[in-house]
C-alpha cells in the first residue's frame, strides 16, 4: 500500500494488487452468505489504546468491505455509475451517493435490430454501507456514521453538504464495533490538474489542431476559488491531493477543501466498450488501413441491426458472419460504412498547400476522378442551375422574312463547401444539361392588329437539349472557403456551350428540337404569347421527365468541350441532380411551375432581333429564408441536416409527393417568368458569386461563403470530429471506376449524422426505423451510426507523421512508434495528450508487443487499449454544474489557426477543427460572433454557465445514461422532450446558444413537414431551421472537443470509512476514519485472461473466467490515508 | 361649349380611333398613359381609364386588362385627375386615380395593389420631364426610408417617396451590378439586394422600391421597349 499517489506514469505496485484482489475474494464470499457479524480483529484488552486499535482495524475491514463491493458491482465493463439524483432517485438514494446500474448491452442475439425498447434501467445498489436493503443487502444498525463534515469541505460547504452513511454492526468475540462507507465517484467530477505539464509534453508542443478534438487540460479556471490560478510547470503532476492544490494555489488550509463534490485530483477511465462488455478498440488503427481492406463494411443495416465485424487476434476485420449481401432497398440496405469513415480519417493527407494555406485540389480529368477514392470530397457541389429561355428573331436570308426562334442560357453555381479552399484544376469539366420543357408555345401573332399566327408549338422529346460546360481553366480556378461561384454560358457549339466565371449570357444558343412555327414575320408583326404548362405526359415514360440539372463527368476522358462531340465519352454520367418527375397531375409540378407565362409587353417582331429572355427554370438547393414574393426561393425545412451530404441534391427518385420529395433532397424546382431581362441568383461582381446560406439575398442572411463542412488538417481525434464526414450509406462505385460514388443511399438523406441527434421528419418520434415507403419511412441514421460507434471505438491518434499528411500547421512528424514511445517512457505524449501509459506491461515490452518497426501492428487494433488510461475521464452522469462548466472551459483560451497560418486565441472556441480560415468576403472584415454561416463558435463565460446548467438538468431528467450512444442518441422513449433531441443539443438550446437561430421566421415546425410524420420537431425548445449551419452550436461540436474524455461509468473512486468500538453496552470507546484512492485498471482480476478478452472473443466461444465475469477488471489502492475527527464529524 | 370641352372632346375622339390604328399607330397625338402594373388587384381585371366631368358623370377613355409584371400599350388621356374603375352594378367605381402631369405628352403610370387589394396606388412619371432616355434607369422609392442604389460603379442616394433616373454604369459584357440598400432608422445602410443583371440600350428599365416588412424593402424590375417619343 503506497501512502502517496504515484506519478501516472510510475508503474503500479502489481504484488499488492494480487493481494487485495485474494482478501477481495475473501472477504465477498463472507458477505454472500450473510456472515457479516464477524470481523477478523482480535483485541486483546478493553484499554483505550485497544479500542482504538479495534476502531481502526473496523475502518479497515470497512474499506475492505467497500473495495469488495465496489469490484463487484464496477469492475465489470458493463456497468454504469451515477449520482443519486441522475434521473428517477432510486430506493433510499441520498445526495452525493453513488448509484451503480447495469449498462445498455447490446442484444445478445447479433441478428437482431437494435431498438429503443431495448434500453432497460436496472439498478444496482448504491455504494454505501447500510443502504441496500432494499436489493438485499445487509440492513444497518439504524445509526449513522458522519464521514465528510464541513470541515473536510471547501470554504462555504454547508450541513447539506456533509456525507452520512448507515452503519453495520462487527463483532468480534467479545469486542462489538459498527463500521460504515461511504464511495464517491471521482469520474463525476472534473479533475482540475488533468493533462501533461508544459515540461512534460516533450517532442510534441501543444498544436491546435490536436488540442481543438481533445484539450490538454480541464478548465479548472471555471472554479471560483481557482479563478486566479495558473499552474506553474510540474505543478500538476505532483498535485496528488486537493491539499496540494491550495498549497499551490495559495488558498489557506480549506481552500478547496480537502474532498470537493466538484473537483478532484483524481480520475482516469479505462477505454470501456460498456455496451459489449469488453475494452474499446482503436479507430485509428483500422482507418488507416488501406482502402481496400476497408470496403463493403457497414457498420448497420437500415433496420438497425449492427454488424458485429469478426477481428482476428491479428487484427483482421471482416463482416459479421452471416451479413447480407449489398441490397439497395429494404431492412437489409447498408448504412454507413467504414470506407466513409476512412475518407474523412485520411482526408487530411489529400490536403495540398500554398505556404500556410490549405486547400483540396480537383484531380485533372475525368477518368482520374471516377477512379478517385476521394472523389466524394474532392468534388464542388451544386447549389443551383438556372435555364433562361429567350425568343429571338431573325432574318431568314431566303425569304426575307423573319422566323421566330427559342435560345436557351444557362447559369450553374458551384459551391466549395470547406473551409478551405478548392482549386478545380485545369483539365476537369463538368457539365450540366436540361432536357425538355414542360410548356406550351400559343402564339398570337398579329399583323395590322388581326391575328395571323395561333399556332401552338412544343418541344421535341430530347433528353439533351443544352449542355453547360465548366472547363478547368488555365489557370486552374480556385473557389475560397465556402464560396459560391456561379458560371455562365458564353460561346457555344450547338448545344454544347463553354461557361466561364460570372453571369454574362449570351442570348444562348439556338433550341434546333424546338421547331416554334413562327415564320415569315414581318418586322412590324407584333408578338404576343402564353407558355402553359403541359398538364400530361406527351412522350410516355421518357417523354414525363422535364427538366434536369447534372452534373457529369466522363470515365472516357472528357477534358475539353470538343470531347463532347464524341457521343461514346459523353454517355456516363457520374451523377445528376433534379429529376423532375412529372406523372400526371402531379402536385409537385402544379405547386412549383408557373401555370402560364406571358409576356410583360407586346413588342414588334424587330424587337426580338435581339434575345428576350421569357422563362427561367431554376433548380436550387433550399437556404433558410425565402425571398418571396419574388421566389420562391426557399421552403421552410433543415437544410443543414436534410438532404445528401455529398451533393447540394441527389435527384428526385424516392417519393412520389413533392413535399417529402423536397425535403429529402432540399431542391427547389420551379419556373418563372422572366420579363425580358436577364437575372439570375448571380449576384457579385460580375455576377460572379451568389447568396446562399440565409436566403439569396444579403439582408436574409445570404452570404457568399457559406462553410457546411470543415476538413481535418490532421488525423481525427476525436469521433465528434466525424460530423463533417460525408457518410450517409455510400455504398456503390462508378461503373468504371472505385471511387464511392452518389447514387442513392439508405432513405432518408441525412447530413451531420455522427454525434447529433435530431429527430427525422420521415418517422415518428418515436421511432429509429420504418420500412420506406413512397412517402416517409427509412432510418435515422445519427441514432444507428451513434449507436455503432460511440461505445465500441476510440481514437488513439497513433499516424505516421512523416511524409504525406505532414503540413506546415501540423508540427508532429514523429513515426507511430516514436509517439507511443514517448508515451510509454515519459518523454512526451501522444497527439491526444490526455492520455496516460498504463504499465500493463514495461514501455519495451509494449512496443515489441504493439509495433512492428515504427509501424502500430493491426494487432494493435486489439491490443492497444490496455496500455491506456484517459487522463480526467469525466462520467456524462454527473450532476454537477461546477464540474460540467470546468469541463466545458477545457477549451478556454484556446488557440486557433487563422487564416495564413498565425494562431489566434479566442475565449472558449466551439465548433471547429483546430482551423478557423477568415472566410468573409471581405479579406479586411474582422471575424465576429454573428457570423452565421462561416464562423466557429467562441462561447462567453455566462454561455458556458448557462450551458453547464442546462447540461446538468438534462442529466437530471434523463439520467443514468446506460451507454455513451444512450447519452449521444436522442431518447425515442415516449417522452418528446427526450424524443426531439439528443440530451447536449437540448440543452444548448435551453441555454439559448443558439437563440439568434430562432428569431422571428427562422424556426421550423412539424406541420412544414406535413404530410411527413415529422418526428418530435415540435417538442423542440428552439427548433431552427438552419440547425447544423457553421455558426448554429451543434452538440456533435461540442463532442469534438469533448469526446475523447467522457465516458458513462468512473473507474476512480474516493472511498471513505468509519470504524468504531464499543463495549459491551454499546457505548463508543474509540472511533477511527480512513480515506482510500481506489483505481480502476484494464486488468481482470483473474489474470488467466488477457486485458482484451471478452465472451465471444478472440474465440467466438471464448468465455470470461468466472471470477472476470463477476468481478471484472481489477481495482487497485492509489492512496491510502487516515483522517482525523475534523475532516468526518467535525471536531 | 369652351376650348377646353373641345380640346377633350378631340382627346377622345382621337383616343377611341387609336385601337383601331394599332398599339403604335398614333402615339404622338394626345395625353395619352402607359400603365405598368407592379401588381395587380386580380389577374387579368378588367379596367377602365375614366374622368369626370364637372357634374360628376364617368367618361370612359379607354379599357385594358391588368395582370402583374405588365406594361399596357398606350391608352388615350385627358388632363387632369384620371381614374381607373372597375364596372358594378351598371356604373364605374374608382379603385384608384392620378392625376395626369401638366403639359405632358405621355405619362407612365405605375401601379401597385394596395395593401388588402382593394385599390391601387399609383405613381405618375411624366418621362420627358424626368429624362427617362433609353439606356437608363428610372428608380421610384415608396418606402419611407432613402435608398441607396448602385448600378455598376454609379451609386446615387434616393429619398423616401422619391424618384430619380439614373444610367447605369455597364461593364464590358452589357451587365451591370445592381445593389440596393435601405437606410434604417439609426443611418445604417442595410443591404437588400444584389443582383448581376442585364443593361440594354433599348430599353427603358423601372425599378421599383415597395415596402416589405420582411425584407426591409423590396425591389421589382421591368423593362420597357416600346417607344415613348
Amino acid at each position: 500500500m503506497k501512502p502517496t499517489n504515484p506519478s501516472p506514469l510510475d508503474p503500479a505496485p502489481r504484488g499488492f494488487a494480487l493481494i487485495v484482489t485474494l482478501s477481495l475474494m475473501m472477504l465477498l464470499t463472507v458477505i454472500a452468505v450473510g456472515l457479516l457479524s464477524l470481523s477478523a480483529v482480535s483485541l486483546r484488552t478493553s484499554s483505550q489504546g485497544q479500542a482504538a486499535a479495534a476502531a481502526r482495524a473496523n475502518a479497515r475491514l470497512a474499506l475492505m468491505m467497500a473495495i469488495g463491493e465496489l469490484q463487484k458491482e464496477m469492475g465489470p465493463d458493463s456497468r454504469i455509475s451515477a449520482p443519486h439524483d441522475a434521473g428517477s432517485t432510486p430506493t433510499g438514494g441520498q445526495p452525493r451517493w453513488t448509484a451503480v446500474y447495469d449498462a445498455w448491452k447490446r442484444p445478445a442475439d447479433p441478428a437482431t435490430a437494435e431498438t429503443p425498447a431495448d434500453r432497460t434501467l436496472k439498478f444496482r445498489g448504491w455504494l454505501v454501507s447500510g443502504a441496500n436493503q432494499a436489493m438485499g443487502g445487509p440492513p444497518g444498525t439504524g445509526e449513522i456514521a458522519k464521514l465528510v463534515s464541513t470541515k473536510s469541505l471547501p470554504v462555504g460547504a454547508t450541513a447539506a453538504d456533509e456525507i452520512l452513511a448507515p452503519m453495520h454492526a462487527v463483532t468480534s468475540g467479545n469486542q462489538r464495533g459498527s463500521i460504515a462507507w461511504w464511495t464517491a465517484d471521482e469520474g463525476a467530477k472534473a479533475k482540475i490538474n488533468a493533462g501533461a505539464d508544459a515540461s512534460a509534453t516533450g517532442a510534441v508542443a501543444s498544436n491546435p489542431l490536436f488540442d481543438a478534438q481533445s484539450p490538454p487540460h480541464v478548465g479548472h479556471k471555471a472554479i471560483k476559488a481557482l479563478e486566479a490560478f495558473d499552474w506553474k510547470p510540474g505543478q500538476r503532476s505532483i498535485a496528488i491531493t486537493n491539499g496540494v492544490v491550495n498549497l499551490a494555489a495559495d488558498l489557506g488550509n480549506r481552500g478547496v477543501g480537502n474532498l470537493n463534490h466538484d473537483i478532484t485530483v483524481h480520475s482516469a477511465g479505462v477505454l470501456s466498450d460498456v455496451r459489449a462488455g469488453s475494452l474499446r478498440r482503436d479507430l485509428t488503427n483500422l482507418l488507416t488501413r488501406p482502402i481496400a481492406e476497408l470496403e463493403s463494411k457497414p457498420l448497420y443495416l437500415a433496420d438497425g441491426r449492427m454488424n458485429r465485424f469478426q477481428i482476428t487476434e491479428n487484427g483482421a476485420v471482416e463482416n459479421a458472419s452471416p451479413w447480407p449481401a449489398f441490397t439497395s432497398t429494404g431492412a437489409d440496405y447498408w448504412g454507413i460504412n467504414l470506407e466513409e469513415l476512412h475518407l474523412f480519417h485520411q482526408l487530411y493527407r489529400e490536403v495540398e498547400w500554398d505556404g500556410s494555406v490549405p486547400k483540396l485540389v480537383s484531380k485533372s480529368n475525368s477518368n482520374e476522378m471516377a477512379n478517385d477514392r476521394f472523389f466524394l470530397y474532392r468534388n464542388l457541389t451544386l447549389d443551383g442551375v438556372q435555364f433562361m429561355y429567350s425568343l429571338q428573331s431573325v432574318l431568314n436570308g431566303s425569304t426575307g422574312k423573319y422566323d421566330m426562334r427559342m435560345m436557351i442560357d444557362g447559369m450553374c453555381a458551384l459551391k466549395n463547401p470547406y473551409d478551405v479552399a478548392f482549386e478545380n484544376q485545369k483539365g476537369l469539366a463538368y457539365s450540366f444539361y436540361t432536357r425538355r420543357l414542360l410548356y406550351k408555345l400559343t402564339w398570337d401573332i398579329k399583323r395590322g392588329g388581326s391575328t395571323i399566327n395561333s399556332q401552338n408549338s412544343i418541344q421535341e422529346n430530347n433528353f439533351n437539349t443544352f449542355t453547360g460546360y465548366i472547363e478547368g481553366l488555365n489557370p486552374a480556378f480556385t473557389l475560397q472557403p465556402g464560396e459560391l461561384a456561379v458560371f455562365g454560358s458564353s460561346t457555344g457549339s450547338g448545344y454544347n456551350v463553354n461557361v466561364r466565371r460570372g453571369f454574362v449570357p449570351s442570348g444562348g444558343v439556338r433550341m434546333t428540337n424546338w421547331d416554334l412555327k413562327a415564320t415569315g414575320l414581318e418586322a412590324d408583326d407584333t408578338v404576343d404569347f402564353r407558355l402553359n404548362r403541359e398538364t400530361g405526359p406527351l412522350y410516355g415514360a421518357n417523354g414525363s421527365w422535364g427538366y434536369y440539372a447534372s452534373r457529369r463527368a466522363s470515365t472516357q476522358g472528357i477534358t475539353k468541350i470538343s470531347d463532347l462531340d464524341n457521343a461514346a465519352a459523353n454517355s456516363k454520367f457520374m451523377y445528376s441532380v433534379g429529376l423532375l418527375e412529372r406523372p400526371p397531375a402531379n402536385a409537385f409540378v402544379d405547386q412549383m411551375l408557373a401555370p402560364l407565362i406571358e409576356p410583360p409587353e407586346v413588342l414588334k417582331v424587330s424587337a426580338f432581333t435581339t434575345p428576350k429572355p421569357v422563362l427561367i427554370t431554376n433548380n436550387l438547393r433550399n437556404v433558410e429564408q425565402d425571398s418571396a414574393p419574388s421566389g420562391p426561393d426557399a421552403f421552410p425545412s433543415r437544410p443543414y441536416l436534410s438532404g445528401s451530404p455529398y451533393m447540394g441534391d441527389n435527384g428526385l427518385s424516392k417519393f412520389s409527393t413533392w413535399k417529402p420529395d423536397r425535403i429529402a433532397n432540399q431542391t427547389l424546382i420551379t419556373v418563372e417568368p422572366m420579363n425580358y431581362q436577364y437575372r439570375t441568383i448571380a449576384a457579385g461582381a460580375g455576377g460572379a458569386n451568389a447568396y446562399h446560406g440565409g436566403g439569396r439575398q444579403k439582408n436574409l442572411g445570404g452570404s457568399f461563403n457559406v462553410i457546411t463542412r470543415r476538413v481535418p488538417l490532421a488525423a481525427p481525434l476525436s469521433l465528434g470530429a466525424f460530423e463533417n464526414a460525408i457518410a450517409a450509406g455510400h455504398n456503390r462505385r462508378f461503373g468504371g471506376g472505385t471511387a464511392l460514388s452518389g447514387t442513392p443511399v439508405p432513405p432518408p438523406y441525412a447530413t451531420k449524422v455522427i454525434g447529433n441527434s435530431y429527430s427525422s421528419p420521415f418517422l415518428a418520434a418515436g421511432e429509429v426505423y420504418r420500412t420506406p415507403t413512397d412517402t416517409d419511412g427509412g432510418t435515422d441514421h445519427s441514432w444507428m451510426i451513434n449507436n455503432a460507434l460511440w461505445d465500441s471505438w476510440f481514437l488513439s491518434g497513433i499516424v505516421d507523421g512523416t511524409g504525406l499528411g505532414s503540413n506546415p500547421l501540423q508540427t508532429d512528424s514523429r513515426t507511430q512508434r516514436a509517439q507511443f514511445n514517448d508515451l510509454a517512457k515519459g518523454t512526451g505524449t501522444l497527439r491526444n495528450s490526455r492520455f496516460l501509459f498504463h504499465p500493463h506491461r514495461s514501455p519495451d515490452d509494449a512496443l515489441d508487443e504493439l509495433f512492428d518497426g515504427d509501424t502500430l501492428k493491426y494487432a494493435a487494433l486489439n491490443n492497444l487499449t490496455k496500455y491506456l488510461l484517459v487522463d480526467g475521464a469525466f462520467n456524462v452522469n454527473s450532476t454537477s454544474q461546477a464540474a460540467w462548466k470546468a469541463l466545458l472551459s477545457s477549451v478556454r483560451d484556446q488557440e486557433l489557426i487563422v487564416n495564413g497560418g498565425a494562431k489566434q486565441k479566442f475565449d472558449y472556441p466551439y465548433g471547429t477543427l483546430g482551423y478557423a480560415a477568415n472566410t468573409s468576403s471581405d479579406p479586411l472584415k474582422p471575424w465576429t460572433k454573428k457570423d452565421d454561416w462561416t464562423g466557429l463558435r467562441d462561447l462567453s463565460e455566462l454561455e458556458i454557465d448557462a450551458l453547464a446548467s442546462a447540461i446538468v438538468v438534462e442529466v437530471k431528467a434523463r439520467g443514468p445514461f446506460l451507454s455513451m450512444a444512450d447519452f449521444v442518441n436522442r431518447r425515442p422513449d415516449g417522452r418528446p422532450e427526450h424524443q426531439a433531441l439528443g440530451a447536449l443539443q437540448a440543452a444548448i438550446d435551453k441555454a439559448g446558444l443558439n437563440a439568434r437561430f430562432t428569431t422571428t421566421g427562422r424556426t421550423v415546425t412539424a406541420s412544414d413537414f406535413s404530410p411527413l410524420p415529422g418526428g418530435g420537431i415540435s417538442a423542440e425548445p428552439a427548433p431552427a431551421r438552419s440547425a447544423g449551419a457553421a455558426g448554429h452550436l451543434t452538440q456533435a461540436r461540442l463532442l469534438t472537443a469533448l469526446g475523447p474524455q467522457i465516458a458513462v461509468r468512473s473507474d476512480t473512486f474516493i472511498i471513505r470509512t468509519y470504524g468504531d468500538a464499543r463495549d459491551s453496552s454499546g457505548k463508543i470507546l474509540a472511533r477511527a476514519w480512513c480515506e482510500a484512492v481506489v483505481q480502476r485498471v484494464p486488468e481482470y482480476v483473474d489474470p488467466s485472461d488477457r486485458p482484451e478478452a471478452h465472451d465471444g472473443w478472440p474465440q467466438p466461444a471464448n468465455k470470461l473466467s468466472t471470477a472476470n465475469s463477476r468481478f471484472g477488471r481489477r481495482f487497485e489502492i492509489e492512496s491510502f490515508r487516515w483522517l482525523d475527527s475534523k475532516e468526518t464529524v467535525g471536531s | 361649349m369652351s376650348h377646353r370641352i373641345l380640346l377633350k372632346f378631340a382627346a377622345v375622339f382621337l383616343g377611341l380611333l387609336l385601337p383601331a390604328m394599332g398599339q403604335t399607330g398614333a402615339t404622338k397625338v394626345g395625353p395619352r398613359v402607359k400603365f405598368i402594373c407592379v401588381s395587380s388587384l386580380a389577374e387579368n381585371q378588367q379596367i377602365i381609364l375614366a374622368s369626370r366631368d364637372e357634374k360628376g358623370a364617368w367618361q370612359e377613355l379607354g379599357t385594358v386588362k391588368l395582370r402583374s409584371s405588365m406594361i399596357t400599350d398606350w391608352l388615350p388621356a385627358l388632363d387632369g385627375e384620371l381614374h381607373l374603375a372597375v364596372r358594378k352594378d351598371n356604373t364605374l367605381k374608382s379603385i384608384g386615380h392620378f392625376s395626369y402631369p401638366a403639359a405632358a405628352r405621355c405619362a407612365l403610370v405605375a401601379l401597385i395593389a394596395g395593401p388588402e387589394k382593394k385599390a391601387f396606388e399609383t405613381h405618375v412619371f411624366d418621362p420627358a420631364h424626368i429624362g427617362f432616355d433609353k439606356g437608363s434607369l428610372l428608380i421610384s422609392n415608396s418606402n419611407p426610408q432613402a435608398a441607396v442604389v448602385s448600378l455598376g460603379t454609379n451609386t446615387q442616394t434616393v429619398g423616401a417617396g422619391k424618384e430619380m433616373v439614373l444610367k447605369p454604369a455597364l461593364e464590358g459584357s452589357g451587365m451591370y451590378r445592381l445593389m440596393v440598400s435601405y437606410v434604417d432608422g439609426s443611418g445604417k445602410s442595410v443591404p437588400c439586394y444584389d443582383r448581376q443583371v442585364s443593361g440594354n440600350p433599348d430599353s427603358r428599365d423601372m425599378l421599383f422600391l415597395l415596402p416589405d416588412k420582411a425584407l426591409g424593402m423590396r425591389v421589382f424590375s421591368l423593362p420597357l421597349f416600346s417607344s415613348i417619343d
